[in-house]
């Protein structure tokens, strides 16, 4: 891919209609270095959001991660404003001409701006793909997922980044995390046609498995047998590789997961003092709570002796009637009624043998002595209640006090409650937002992650040697196979075909492993060499070289063979990861250099003088296109000098301010560029 | 005393979920709360017939001794001290029962308007605290 040409209307500061035409190799000059050059906000960076918008719909850059969508307006501001005026809606565009493979693309994607009262919307609109063929045939495409997958071939979302990127954060690929790195080498495989061979494999895997299938039902005797274990282990090493990726994509995911749970739990350390203090004053409430239920308890199970109190009087009264009864001698009687009754109406005589007549002065005593008494049941009663209302009496005062005590109590114990309830709800406050979840809680779920992470690691290592052992096994019955079919003289088309889709599996597979290693080992050896090139003396003394691991990320060796990457600097990790793209570039072109353009917003933000100076004079030599876009403070007289030496450098842009949220392209002649640009100070 | 334990105690049946929510949320048994009920009619000397003979509500067994030493001083109490009052259990548990049915309209009238429903149900939500409240109602009344 090769930028022509870029056509903006009404696109962040970009005003009205705007182009730029890019300096390139395919020109008859051949120059192929373009400089974008303006002060902080007057749209470089929008110009590279142009670019992005245009081929990929994407309205949000690497660096927007902490913006929200709604704050990121790409629709002109004043032209927006205007719509106010004539209720219309803004039609903004950007249209992209490019070259590739000698073919020619024009994209072009429309945003449309409103305003719904005060409510300002952007709506993607159309886009369409217009592309001309060698033999001069333009054809349009309007299909938006047929447009994403043409661009996708010529420039992978995956490795966009790689040429189209801010300078200052570029370092960042050289950090990309576990998931990324898929991402990222996914979108290398692609631009190194490996992939291609990928498919080739899973394509013939597929043949070789319906020629077994085929074949094993035709077959017959030991050789039937030998095809259907073959068929078997072939499943099982299918089956195997499958939940190898699906492993593989869990432990991922579970990575994600713990990197978050890592960033929240940074987060907490600085209110880790106040979540230990809430902890503290929530366990004291609930212990609270706790004491507060029982007391009610309690006091539940008090009610009834309580209750007595209110009929106090009437206990007294009655206890006193039979403890008088009792100290009378009333109570039990002297003498019992019953005794009385038998002398009176049975035996008619008294215990000494005096009769006891009607109408003798001994009968009437007798009688007056019977009327006296009660009976004995209802003595036995009365003695018996005398003794519970004793017992009640006596514990009166033990009842009113523990009442008294437990209701004092339950008032301490509410107060303590409120107190804790309000000290946890200042703390909360304090911590801004009550329903996080508690440090603990993260810690226990890390916990839980690496424990599950354990789990897959022995699953993984349990499905590998289970896949060595199919993969040894079916290995072992290849040759008994081929001894058979040449013993039975099995020679159809079908074995022969199988035969031979076993054998070209096995090749692609040999050739696959063969290729991506040397592929790693070619980018590593081309890394170096622009490593070296671009790096300033200090570097090269210290750093040996760039290596290339099997997910395509990099680490650097120092001169003592040790990895370093973590103690590089940033302007170094940026040089590193400029040396490894230009690596990629000159890999991915075989050897010539590959139609890509180096599109670098801000790109030397970072670098010191040596290594700006080695960026100039060697990169326009590594790439096919490099387009910069640059402030005043990094793009001085001296820079400017050093690109005009290498000859390079075919087209120069300022942008301009013409009032708030509008800027202006304006082409300069690249002779008046030391007019218009500062000296350099303090640097040599 | 007899202490009969094969009487069925009755209560009146509009309080029924009264009862029931009372010995749920305040009191703890049954045999309990008639007996709040009771000292409370008996102090203010308030006895209310049950509605046509009321509903059975529990068994007599549970009332313990000093339950029972306390209908029996009322009993004599009431009745001029006469001992022979307190022979029949029945009777005595008759005449407990209009008490504690004139106690239940006290501790409505008194204690539980705020907590209780038009038809005598105690809302749960207010009442995690009664019987704290309860405890400081009898205090008052001494």
């Amino acid at each position: 891919m090769i930028l022509e040409k870029i056509t903006m209307k009404d696109f962040r500061q970009f005003q009205g209609i705007q182009h730029i035409e890019f300096a390139s190799e395919t020109k008859s000059d051949g120059k192929n270095v373009t400089v974008i050059f303006g002060e902080n906000g007057r749209g470089k960076t929008g110009l590279f959001r142009a670019v992005v918008f245009a081929l990929y719909g994407e309205r949000r850059l690497s660096q927007d991660e902490e913006v929200q969508q709604k704050e990121l307006y790409l629709v002109n501001s004043v032209a927006m404003e205007d719509t106010k005026t004539y209720g219309k809606p803004v039609e903004a565009y950007v249209e992209l001409i490019f070259q590739h493979k000698n073919e020619q693309y024009t994209i072009k994607r429309i945003l449309l701006g409103i305003f719904d009262r005060d409510e300002r919307i952007e709506q993607p609109d159309q886009v369409t793909l217009s592309h001309t063929k060698t033999d001069g045939n333009t054809f349009t495409i309007n299909d938006p997922e047929d447009i994403k997958k043409i661009i996708n071939n010529i420039l992978d979302k995956n490795v966009k980044e790689y040429f189209l990127f801010d300078g200052e954060k570029i370092q960042r690929l050289t950090l990309a995390s576990i998931e990324q790195k898929k991402e990222v080498a996914k979108g290398i495989k692609s631009l190194l046609n490996v992939d291609a061979l990928e498919k080739a494999i899973k394509a013939l895997q597929r043949l070789k498995k319906e020629l077994n299938t085929e074949l094993s039902k035709r077959a017959t005797g030991e050789y039937a047998k030998i095809l259907h274990q073959q068929n078997q282990l072939d499943e099982k090493r299918n089956t195997l590789k499958t939940r190898l990726e699906e492993i593989e994509s869990e432990y991922t995911l579970l990575n994600i997961e713990k990197k978050k749970i890592d960033t929240l739990l940074e987060e907490y350390k600085e209110i880790s003092h106040l979540l230990k203090e809430r902890k503290d004053a929530e366990t004291q409430l609930k212990s609270q709570e706790e004491q507060a239920g029982n007391l009610l308890s309690e006091m539940k199970s008090r009610t009834a002796k309580a209750s007595q109190l209110l009929i106090s009087s009437t206990i007294d009264h009655v206890f006193d009637f039979i403890d008088q009864k009792k100290q009378k001698g009333e109570i039990p009687s002297e003498i019992r009624k019953d005794l009385i009754e038998r002398i009176l109406d049975v035996e008619r005589k008294c215990i000494c043998d005096r009769p006891v007549l009607p109408g003798t002065p001994e009968q009437i005593a007798l009688i007056r002595w019977k009327n006296k008494v009660s009976d004995v049941e209802l003595e036995d009663s009365a003695l018996e209640m005398w003794r519970s209302l004793s017992s009640i009496k006596n514990y009166r005062e033990d009842i009113s006090g523990v009442i008294e005590t437990l209701l004092q109590r339950y008032a301490v114990c509410k107060n303590d409650i409120e107190k804790l309830r309000k000290k946890t709800e200042s703390i909360n406050e304090q911590i801004g937002a009550s329903e996080r979840k508690d440090a603990a809680d993260l810690e226990k779920t890390r916990e839980n992650i690496e424990k599950k992470q354990i789990e897959i690691e022995a699953e993984r290592m349990t499905t590998k040697n289970e896949l060595d052992a199919v993969e040894s096994e079916y290995a072992r019955l290849s040759p008994q196979r081929k001894k058979l079919e040449k013993e039975e003289n099995f020679k159809n088309e079908l074995s022969l075909r199988a035969g031979l889709a076993e054998d070209t599996y096995k090749a692609l597979q040999e050739v696959y492993s063969r290729f991506t290693e040397e592929i790693k080992s070619r980018i590593a050896i081309e890394a170096n060499k622009y490593f070296v090139q671009l790096l300033d003396k200090e570097g090269r003394e210290t750093l040996k070289n760039i290596l290339v691991n099997n997910d395509y990320s990099l680490q650097i060796i120092d001169r003592w063979g040790k990895p370093f990457l973590a103690n590089i600097s940033l302007g170094q990790r940026q040089v590193m990861s400029i040396s490894f793209i230009a690596a990629l570039a000159k890999v991915a072109s075989m050897d010539s250099i590959l139609e890509m353009p180096l599109f670098m917003d801000t790109p030397f933000g970072k670098l010191s003088y040596e290594h700006r100076k080695n960026l100039i004079k060697y990169l326009p030599g590594y790439c096919a296109q490099w387009i910069l876009l640059a402030t005043d403070t990094e793009f001085r007289k001296q820079e400017a000098s050093f690109l005009r030496e290498g000859k390079r450098w075919g087209k120069f842009y300022v942008l301009r301010s013409e009032g708030p949220g509008v800027t202006t392209i304006q082409e300069r002649d690249i002779e008046e560029v030391q007019y218009l640009l500062q000296e350099n100070i303090g640097e040599n | 005393m007899n202490m009969s334990g094969d009487i069925r105690v009755k209560t009146d049946k509009k309080y029924r979920n009264l009862y029931n929510d009372l010995r749920n949320l305040a009191v703890g048994d049954m045999h309990e709360l008639f007996f709040l009920c009771v000292c409370l009619g008996y102090r203010a000397k308030k006895m209310k017939p049950l509605d046509s003979n009321g509903e059975e509500r529990f068994w007599s067994r549970t009332i313990t001794p000093e339950e029972y030493a306390c209908y029996y001083a009322i009993m004599l109490e009431k009745n001029s001290m006469d001992l022979s009052s307190t022979r029949d259990d029945k009777l005595v548990i008759a005449e407990m029962e209009k008490y504690a049915n004139g106690g239940i309209e006290i501790l409505l009238k008194d204690f539980l308007n705020e907590y209780c429903s038009a038809d005598y149900k105690l809302d749960s939500a207010y009442s995690k605290e009664l019987p704290k409240a309860l405890l400081y109602f009898i205090r008052e009344q001494f």
